[in-house]
């Protein structure tokens, strides 16, 4: 499939409103929470919005590939940004397209529940995201350390290891919820800027 | 090849020797890459900047030789463990590695260069796309902070909070559009072809 001139723009635009979110807003989130306790909520609040900003381009942008593309472009905008290491929200952000764009081309149709299923998908790889990044740093040791950080945890909060897992699934339940309102506003405000751009008269 | 020129490729090349090292290598055989990044991290003001010097880094490096320490092992040195030290030093190790390495891979690229880079490839869409994204931005900041302040000004913000973000997000996005359509017809005009 080939994309035209006007493809490719709106592909930059919507990588730029992205690319914007988590340079201004993740640099403030990570400055204002402190670090390796704010993964859950910066997470959650800069992969929501990366999912509605990516999923409202595909009432603009009909063409496959196009999600996964703005992706790579926020990513490319998240290398150059003045900032530290940055390699982990790189990997977070084409790794969440990929994941969208698979939803939605398995979807096909325009439909509420492809577009919540796909932000969900997304916000389950924010919440895997953390655990891989630790093992490929950390390398084999880290899941041994993270077994006795968790069984020690919940000795000294007396909860039982079962309540490790508890508050795991609980995590992942919130984030698959938040990711399922995420694509179901993307849903809603993309009807709305196609129906405005219809009524314009370019749609 | 100018030695300037030349030292633009040592340092990635090396860099991304270390990085497969510490992935491969174990135990004190770690020191070498270690030794071998701190040496070029040395020569690279910018990545000691934004590595060395941080403390968020330091959290990320030392994190692991406390919390091993403390929990593996037997506790043969006061309250900590020998092993357990060890492998925390293990993974603090790797761990400087990966960070240090990318960073020194990455601080010199540019827009410029990858830019460069699909238009060498052909891939001129790619090379658009990244470019107005690319200039995107500040107008996009700029343009956002109009519409918030418009609804603000409305008394939106206040008494339809929810409203707002949705009215917000349009707004933003079918003004940018309207700009995009801009670019379009301006590439257009100038018998821009993003080719295959």
């Amino acid at each position: 499939m080939r994309y035209t001139v006007r493809d490719w723009v709106y592909i930059g635009l919507f990588g730029a409103l992205w690319g914007v979110i988590e340079i201004s807003l993740g640099t403030l989130l990570h400055v204002l929470l402190p670090p390796l306790a704010n993964t859950f909520f910066t997470g959650i609040i800069l992969t929501c919005i990366g999912c509605i900003i990516a999923l409202c381009s595909r009432f603009v942008i009909q063409r496959r590939g196009s999600i996964l593309l703005i992706g790579v472009i926020t990513a490319i905008l998240k290398l150059v940004s003045p900032g530290g290491v940055k390699i982990g929200p790189i990997a977070a952000i084409v790794m969440e397209s990929a994941l969208m764009e698979g939803v939605l081309l398995l979807a096909s149709k325009k439909r509420a529940p492809g577009f919540m299923a796909a932000g969900a998908l997304a916000l389950v790889w924010n919440f895997l995201h953390r655990f891989v990044m630790l093992r490929l740093l950390y390398g084999k040791h880290f899941t041994d350390v993270a077994m006795k950080m968790a069984k020690s945890g919940s000795r000294s909060f007396g909860i039982g290891e079962s309540g490790i897992t508890l508050v795991l699934v609980l995590m992942l339940v919130v984030q698959i919820a938040a990711g399922a309102a995420a694509g179901f506003l993307a849903w809603k405000l993309g009807k709305e800027i196609a129906g405005r751009m219809e009524a314009r008269g370019d749609g | 090849m100018t030695g300037k020129k030349r030292e633009a490729y040592i340092t990635p090349l090396l860099s991304l020797v270390c990085l497969i090292l510490s992935v491969l290598l174990e135990g004190f055989y770690l020191l070498v890459p270690v030794g071998i990044l701190l040496v070029l991290s040395l020569f690279q003001r910018e990545v000691l900047r934004k590595t060395v010097f941080r403390v968020r880094i330091w959290i990320v490096i030392v994190s692991p030789v406390l919390i091993c320490s403390l929990l593996m092992g037997p506790r043969d040195l006061w309250i900590l463990s020998r092993s357990g030290f060890v492998i925390g030093a293990v993974m603090a190790a790797r761990a400087f590695c990966i960070i240090v390495s990318i960073s020194l891979i990455t601080y010199r690229i540019t827009i410029t260069d990858i830019l460069r880079f699909f238009e060498k490839r052909g891939m001129r869409g790619f090379g658009l796309a990244l470019g107005v994204a690319y200039n995107m931005l500040f107008d996009l900041s700029r343009r956002g902070r109009v519409v918030f302040e418009a609804l603000r000004l409305r008394g939106v913000v206040r008494r339809k909070p929810f409203k707002a973000v949705g009215l917000f997000v349009v707004s933003v996005i079918y003004n940018a559009l309207g700009h995009a359509d801009d670019i379009v017809n301006a590439a257009t005009v100038r018998g821009f072809d993003v080719g295959e």
